[in-house]
């Protein structure tokens, strides 16, 4: 066991490929993530308003657009055509149109329609938007409605508030308020690229002892592998956290030993899988493009973004044996909550993991050396 | 041109031979796009659980969860007796929503007292996080509404008509252009195939520089990087024109774009993309090492690129940085907006002169280090008397 890791520390010395793979591009690609999602929440959504009343409660109506940091009012035109041409070559996302007579509609009962339009193909900026413009919308029919009421009814504003709005909800978005991304991706997506570093290093790492004088321990040197991959990806792991954590202020709440822990047993069984690869198949590029299958999809196929629970069974099924999908919501979690929802099961499940991993990989290595002698793959 | 036809009758002979490239550029497109659609199959999140604490128990409460229950984005799970109960469901993630319904909440209204409905959710995923925010504003829209109308019919002080046009004194038709449904498939697909393209082309361009790069080095490089881009690049291409159709067929991909426009934007862009990938096969030098750097990429360059978050949202440092050095970003949002909106040519202009200057600034460069890397290898094995493509560290 020792060889085989002392082996793996003398290619880290002399091949700078490892270092880069393993350690730089990983601690980069966070820094470059987490500057990228530095503001956290999307604002200034380009808007554009076709405004054919012109009356003060239309301008009032532009003015909360105007001052909602969500909109960039850049455009106000004169005509619905240009606001759709506007649309379609992407100058906006967001359009409103405010109907002719609005405010004497809205005064005489007639219930005029205010029109929005939202550009459905930018998803991450239209639901951002849509929410705050029915926000800014909902508060200013209340507005009206109290008006109404103050006027026709004769009501203080207390009552024809009480009287618009009988029934107040109050949504509390819990543990990440402002719905910063950063918060949201930032962890998962930060460890995914140091699983791939470790990963597409370990899967060339195992080779068939073919000299027969030349006794070989075949448990110590898969262990081996394992160990050395598994600490240098906890290694990256440990300084991405940290960046993440004191470089881009990303709350953790949980305990920090817990996430170690839990990132260690992540990263040993990722290596544990590459190790198994590169024990069966002696065709690096083959062993590297599974690999690739096997992981790159991981942070669509374990549902770190977009939920299991909306994939079709089979999917839902899958994701059970991918490693990540017992590590992503755990350590943003840690992050964000405070604590892991099911952490024993899902440590559980990767030690369980590491172990039939190293023992598919001795079965590996033992039918390899059954077979005939091959020369190690060397493109 | 002749040297150029000649480069491509072999690369085509040579390609026709091994089972990998053959594979790697017919099957892997269709084979990764439809694999990574179906995690997309349905269209929303759907009937997520729910938590509902009633200390009302009124036919309006009772009213106010069946709204929630029978609307297809919730299903109620939990009926709670305490808000401890409420908070411990959503922490152990047994419901992702808690609607609270305060004690009192049918006679308050009924005394003309305002009353507060609680919805709490779990913003630890961002993506359910907005759905259950999207369905429980329309639930909480209608029901506010609703309430105002009985409370103002209720003191006989209004007619049903007037009621109504006073709890609505204007109303906001929201409209959906482009992807009516609005739905992650038409979201994201696009984006992924774009990094489909641009592994795979990384791919088969190592696969085939890694033949003969001594060979390539020596003379008519240009002609012979150009007859291997042609090759993966046609292949590739056709391929994922075939991949749109299919997941257009099967999951229903909306398609509205000019072919033209998305073709030359995909032509260009596979030129592009062969910039880096001959820059760094020149400084790896093995196909295995190659392809441990290549597929790095793959998340770091999707999420860089502006189509997740939005380049106008990054800091521009960063964002022309990352233009500058890798051609995804002048590629994949705007291929995007043309399939699923049909941007014309006009509009798109800017990324197609940006692909381009990329190509006339980096291809040139991508050849001198090319043939710096492997001409000096050359004469560095025949004075060995070494094979040229050994052991070389970076």
């Amino acid at each position: 066991m020792l060889e085989s890791i002392k082996e793996e520390i003398h290619k880290l010395k002399t091949d700078k490929l490892m270092l880069i793979v393993c350690l730089i591009i990983p601690i980069c690609v966070n820094l470059i993530i987490g500057l990228e999602l530095t503001k956290g929440v999307i604002d200034h959504v380009p808007m554009a308003i076709v405004d054919y009343d012109d009356s003060q409660l239309s301008r009032q109506i532009i003015r909360y657009f105007k001052e909602n940091e969500s909109f960039d009012v850049t455009y106000q035109i004169q005509d619905e055509a240009e606001l759709q041409k506007l649309l379609d070559e992407s100058k906006v996302r967001v359009g409103m149109v405010i109907p002719k007579n609005f405010s004497a509609d809205v005064t005489s009962l007639k219930s005029p329609t205010v029109l929005m339009m939202y550009d459905g193909s930018h998803m991450s900026m239209v639901s951002v938007a849509k929410a705050k413009a029915s926000e800014i919308l909902i508060s200013v029919r209340v507005g009206a409605a109290v008006t109404q009421i103050e006027n026709r009814l004769d009501k203080s504003y207390d009552e024809a508030f009480t009287m618009a709005m009988p029934i107040s909800f109050e949504t509390r978005m819990q543990y990440n308020p402002a719905k910063n991304f950063n918060y949201f991706m930032t962890p998962g997506y930060g460890t995914i690229i140091c699983q791939l570093g470790i990963a597409f290093m370990a899967v060339v790492s195992v080779t068939v002892n073919w000299d027969k004088e030349k006794k070989r321990n075949d448990l110590g040197y898969i262990l081996g592998k394992v160990i050395f991959y598994g600490i240098l990806g906890s290694l990256a792991i440990f300084i991405n956290l940290l960046v993440q954590i004191y470089m881009f202020k990303i709350p953790y709440r949980g305990s920090f030993m817990a996430g170690v822990a839990m990132s260690m047993l992540f990263i040993f069984a990722v290596a544990s899988l590459a190790v198994a690869v590169s024990a069966w198949l002696n065709n690096r590029v083959l062993a590297m493009a599974l690999l690739g299958l096997l992981l790159i999809p991981n942070s669509i196929m374990a549902g770190y973004t977009w939920p299991v629970i909306s994939m079709i069974p089979s999917y839902q099924w899958m994701s059970k044996f991918i490693p990540f999908t017992h590590y992503g919501d755990n350590i943003r979690d840690l992050f964000l909550k405070g604590k892991m929802v099911d952490g024993i099961s899902d440590a559980r499940f990767l030690i369980l993991y590491l172990i039939v991993m190293i023992l598919l990989a001795i079965v590996g290595v033992t039918l390899r050396k059954l077979g005939r002698p091959k020369e190690a793959d060397d493109r | 041109m002749m040297t150029y036809l000649k480069s491509l009758g072999k690369e085509i002979s040579d390609s026709t031979k091994k089972l990998g490239i053959l594979i790697l550029l017919f099957v892997g497109f269709p084979f990764l796009s439809m694999w990574f659609a179906g995690a997309y199959y349905c269209e929303y999140v759907d009937d997520v659980a729910i938590a509902v604490l009633d200390e009302d128990n009124s036919s309006l409460s009772r009213q106010i969860i069946q709204y929630f229950d029978d609307n297809e984005r919730f299903t109620v799970a939990y009926q709670v007796s305490d808000r401890k109960a409420l908070q411990e469901l959503i922490d152990e993630r047994k419901v992702y929503m808690g609607l609270y319904i305060p004690d009192h909440l049918n006679d308050d209204i009924k005394a003309g007292i305002q009353s507060q409905v609680l919805i709490l959710t779990d913003g630890t995923n961002v993506i359910i996080g907005n759905n259950i925010y999207a369905g429980a504003a329309s639930i909480v829209q209608s029901v506010s509404a609703g309430a105002s109308i009985q409370v103002l019919e209720g003191k006989g002080e209004m007619l049903e008509d007037m009621a109504n046009n006073t709890a609505l004194t204007f109303g906001f038709e929201e409209r959906m252009l482009y992807d009516s449904k609005m739905t992650y498939m038409n979201y994201l697909i696009y984006g992924v195939m774009t990094v489909f393209l641009q592994q795979l082309m990384l791919s088969s361009m190592a696969t085939m520089l890694s033949r003969n790069p001594e060979e390539v080095a020596k003379e008519h490089t240009l002609a012979q990087i150009a007859a291997k881009i042609t090759l993966s690049g046609g292949i590739l291409i056709t391929s994922a024109s075939f991949s749109v159709f299919l997941i257009h067929k099967k999951f229903n991909l909306i398609y509205n774009g000019s072919i033209f426009v998305a073709l030359l934007m995909s032509i260009l862009f596979a030129i592009a993309i062969s910039v880096p990938g001959i820059l760094l096969f020149s400084v790896t030098k093995k196909k295995t090492r190659f392809t441990q750097v290549a597929y790095m990429l793959s998340l770091p360059t999707f999420l860089t690129c502006g189509y997740v978050w939005p380049v106008d949202q990054m800091p521009p440092l960063l964002a022309n940085i990352v233009r500058v050095i890798w051609p995804l970003m002048n590629y994949s949002r705007a291929f995007d907006e043309v399939m699923i909106k049909g941007l014309p040519l006009d509009v798109v202009k800017g990324n197609i002169l940006g692909l381009l200057l990329y190509i006339m600034v980096g291809m040139p460069l991508a050849i001198y280090v090319f043939k710096k890397s492997f001409n000096s290898d050359l004469a560095t094995s025949v004075a060995r008397d070494i094979p040229a493509t050994g052991e070389i560290n970076m």
